[in-house]
């Protein structure tokens, strides 16, 4: 009987799933007249109603494996969260985009879940991380409404930029092969995670005036002197993820599609120095090209990723049925193997249409400012998260080298979930700054 | 508003790598992951197992080699109903996987069937039904060999050589597969190697077989004067610090190339190894597969063979007649005379020639195909000739029958325990019906200077006469 309500579970999972990821597609319209407001409520209240009832289930098919009360526990705080996090939103901030805090949910529950059945202990610290994060966030939009000058502040986003790089540098701890974090006793931090901020801020700061070729010149020595600490760290993901950012923004800003080519060709060319000189470059590279004959070593992380993601198969083997965890760092480079082998390919590609959708909404954003800062600043955190996301589903479904970064709000991890939330609520504030509808 | 433009254009490339991914993702499930996902590294064989009922491993008559059986309590289990005839290439499955079981774990784990069906078999608790894969192992020549091999341990290899298939493979000592979970603790203490595959994983000297590849080279690398090849054997040929001697150290007086083979004359071919550069052996050895990974699905080692001009004279002297360093597999031997006896063309070995449905329909031909070109015809037809002589007028005279065409090349292969040897007898066996087989056979450790090898397979082919 449990067995028939596990599996039926499953499948409604993934029905329901497929129905909310069209419906995020068409709440993303432009907003002519009230018809479409009214429009755009019915679609936010369905997508929350398709929300809650995912939720439920996901819990009561965890429940259902274990029988453990705390599960039940944990499942009504995350409730109150989600509901408290909606109703506030609805109270104090009329401007609030819906859609995006919907969607930001969403990302955040599939990651508790993942999260719960790999590791409790580790879900209940991310839960906590969100709390936190998302009460810190609830004042962006006030400082930015205070601090009109935000922009003029560009130097300062990017000496903190790179003296907080610096810092990891010198004294930073090492895990996998790169200098990640600063232990601070109680509690160890990825200043990068942060920095992702700061770098877009000095960058908008920076390019959104008309601009010569000294404040190009400028920007291109300040963005590299953050490649080169990241490189120098041997976060290699990170300065992938920075210098395709400045690449972009740069053609954003300008307009000019040689800034583009050209900084394209030059990465390329800095991408094959870096395989030549870092050693943990070649072995990825090679686990791409051919994992299968060196299975036991350099292949193997990514092989058990193919394992999970094939084994899985459309539908998934369900939540606990499989084994996630027989992936090394599955609960960051690799969470999106243990969605689909657990909740299935269809659900994952709802999760990869979903972050599309993320980005397009911060994309809608920035196309609809006034102000041209604001643009800049909103299209280049698009940037920012969804080339993350290009790489880390992209490394783990073998479609490019892995490159060991983390899926936005999904993967655990404290740092990169409390930067995510910062950045997500900083398109919020802009909306609510900009006053669109 | 000119940035949007801009703003626009990144849009597009941006949603353009998301679809990539799905794209991309959606491709590898369909076309490659069922590929990638059969491998020993998966450990979630067992998850799979609990969804789909293993198949069966048939015979080339549809036989079932293997099948998964329900016990009194509804339990599931593996049940093997010829024993221990087939438990090395069927090989068995509770306690590690061997054999086809293996080989081919997660065909046998896959259901052929439709999205819909699954989703229906799954929510009602229903398993489905493995696919099942149609071999090329014929029951009749399995018990053939098996008899012949008698109570010696050893292996034989049976193949067809035009199609490649292979039709026997047996190795001994066995066990019964149904009782592996009884005898499993007897099994891992003891030092007989019976898990062990001797026809594919078994590394024996080759002995004086090696010498068809000896003579082969002699012949490629002396094309015009080879015929006039001659050698007066006094029974033992001396070197400034060594000498080699012919078995019973009996002279065979004058010989030319074709009882130099037949008579399996040592001192002719250690004389031969003197005009051969030892680099071009080595070479000519490693085009016919030594050292080389051999297109089998089921575990199995590399023949071996080190050969180079800075070896001393001995090695070199020792390795022309197959002593010395050089190792071979039985199946290696089989294929390389499966070309022989196919005009020079090796077919690729195939064990399964079919994957069935539940419903016993065709999912997947695997059809007979040329792996390699190992010899000329005409070099296959001269080594097919000399070899002829082995039968008719040589070491291998038992095996002459007028009714089937035989020939081939025996060896004894001294090995360290003293006065012991693994004898050979590896050939071609050519029906009226022009049926072609290949044959290998070993037998470990006999009582030197007897070559039972011969009476196995004489016994093998008196049985495909019938």
């Amino acid at each position: 009987m449990i067995d028939a309500i596990i599996v039926s579970i499953k499948y409604a999972i993934i029905f329901l799933m497929a129905i909310y990821t069209y419906e995020s597609f068409r709440a993303i319209k432009n907003i002519k007249n009230e018809k479409d407001i009214v429009k755009q409520k019915k679609f936010c209240f369905k997508q929350s109603f398709l929300f809650f009832i995912i939720h439920g289930l996901m819990y009561t098919s965890i429940y259902l494996h274990t029988f453990q009360d705390k599960i039940i526990i944990f499942y009504g705080a995350q409730l109150i969260y989600f509901l408290l996090l909606i109703e506030i939103s609805k109270l104090y901030c009329k401007y609030h985009n819906r859609q995006l805090l919907n969607v930001m949910s969403m990302m955040l529950m599939i990651g508790f879940v993942m999260l719960t059945r790999l590791s409790i202990d580790k879900a209940y610290r991310q839960f906590l991380f969100c709390v936190i994060a998302t009460i810190m966030a609830s004042g962006i939009s006030y400082i930015m409404k205070k601090i009109k000058n935000l922009r003029e502040y560009h130097y300062i986003f990017a000496i903190i930029g790179i003296g907080a790089l610096c810092a990891v540098y010198a004294i930073g701890r090492v895990t996998y092969g790169a200098k990640l974090s600063i232990d601070l006793g109680f509690v160890s931090i990825q200043p990068s995670e942060f920095v992702k901020i700061t770098y877009i801020m000095f960058l908008s700061g920076l390019l959104h005036k008309v601009q010569n070729w000294k404040t190009i010149l400028l920007s291109g020595i300040l963005a590299g002197i953050h490649i080169v600490v990241l490189v120098l760290s041997s976060d290699l993901g990170t300065a992938l993820i920075f210098s395709v950012a400045y690449i972009f923004i740069l053609y954003m800003s300008t307009g000019k599609l040689y800034y583009l080519f050209g900084g394209l060709s030059l990465g390329s060319a800095a991408a094959y120095l870096g395989y030549k000189l870092f050693y943990h470059v070649q072995v990825r590279v090679a686990a791409w090209l051919n994992p299968w004959p060196i299975i036991d070593d350099k292949g193997y992380q990514i092989t058990q990723s193919l394992f999970a993601i094939g084994t899985g198969g459309l539908f998934g083997l369900g939540l606990f049925e499989g084994i996630p965890n027989s992936i090394p760092v599955v609960d960051q480079d690799f969470i999106f193997s243990a969605i689909s082998e657990e909740l299935g390919v269809f659900f994952a590609i709802c999760l990869i249409m979903l972050s599309l959708n993320v980005f397009l909404i911060f994309i809608n954003t920035a196309l609809k400012c006034q102000d041209n800062y604001y643009r800049l600043l909103c299209a280049g955190l698009a940037v920012i998260y969804g080339f993350q996301v290009f790489l880390t589903i992209g490394g783990a479904i073998k479609m490019i080298p892995s490159t060991g970064v983390t899926y936005p709000l999904i993967s655990y991890g404290g740092s990169s979930l409390v930067s995510t939330i910062f950045m997500f609520f900083i398109i919020q504030g802009v909306k609510i700054n900009e006053k669109q509808q | 508003m000119k940035n949007n433009n801009n703003i626009m254009k990144t849009t597009y490339i941006f949603t353009g790598l998301f679809v990539l991914l799905a794209v991309y993702l959606v491709g590898y499930i369909v076309l490659q992951s069922k590929k990638d996902i059969n491998n020993t590294y998966n450990k979630r064989q067992d998850i799979l197992a609990q969804k789909v009922v293993r198949g069966t491993i048939y015979s080339n008559d549809l036989k079932p080699l293997a099948m998964t059986k329900l016990d009194e309590n509804n339990e599931e289990y593996r049940y093997y109903p010829y024993d221990e005839l087939f438990c090395h290439i069927v090989g068995s499955f509770d306690k590690g996987q061997y054999g086809l079981e293996l080989a081919y774990n997660f065909d046998l784990l896959t259901a052929n069937s439709s999205i819909v069906q699954e989703v229906v078999a799954e929510v009602n608790g229903v398993k489905l039904q493995g696919n099942s894969i149609k071999t090329t192992l014929d029951i009749n020549l399995q018990e053939i060999c098996l008899n012949a091999l008698g109570d010696y341990e050893g292996s034989v290899v049976l193949m067809d050589a035009q199609t490649g298939d292979i039709l026997s493979m047996v190795s001994k000592p066995y066990y019964n597969p149904n009782d592996i979970a009884n005898i499993w603790d007897d099994i891992k203490n003891s030092d007989n190697g019976i898990l062990i595959n001797r026809a594919t994983q078994g590394l024996y000297p080759p002995g004086s077989t090696f010498k068809i590849f000896t003579l082969g080279e002699f012949i490629d690398s002396h094309k015009k004067s080879y015929i006039d090849y001659s050698y007066n054997c006094e029974g033992t040929i001396k070197f400034a610090d060594f000498s080699m001697s012919c078995s019973y150290k009996k002279p065979h007086g004058n010989v030319n190339l074709v009882n130099a083979l037949s008579n399996s004359c040592n001192c002719a071919f250690v004389n031969m190894g003197t005009m051969i550069d030892a680099e071009v052996l080595n070479k000519y050895c490693k085009d016919r597969l030594f050292n080389k990974e051999l297109p089998l699905e089921i575990m199995y080692n590399k023949s071996q063979i080190t050969l180079s001009n800075s070896d001393s004279e001995f090695i070199k002297c020792q390795t022309v007649i197959g002593q010395g360093e050089t190792l071979v597999t039985p199946i290696h031997m089989c294929m390389v005379m499966s070309s022989i006896v196919n005009e020079g063309i090796l077919m690729k070995p195939r064990l399964v020639t079919e994957i069935l449905d539940s419903y016993d329909n065709v999912i997947k031909k695997i059809n007979a195909e040329k792996y390699d070109q190992l010899y000329t015809v005409g070099e296959a037809d001269i080594l097919k000739k000399y070899m002829r002589e082995v039968v008719t007028n040589g070491t291998a005279y038992r095996l002459n029958d007028d009714k089937i065409y035989v020939y081939g090349k025996t060896g004894t292969a001294q090995i360290s325990t003293a006065g012991k040897a693994d004898s050979w007898f590896i050939g071609g066996i050519e029906l009226d019906d022009n049926t072609k087989y290949a044959i290998a056979v070993v037998l470990e450790n006999i009582n030197e200077n007897t070559s039972p090898a011969i009476v196995v397979t004489k016994e093998i082919i008196n049985s495909l006469d019938k």
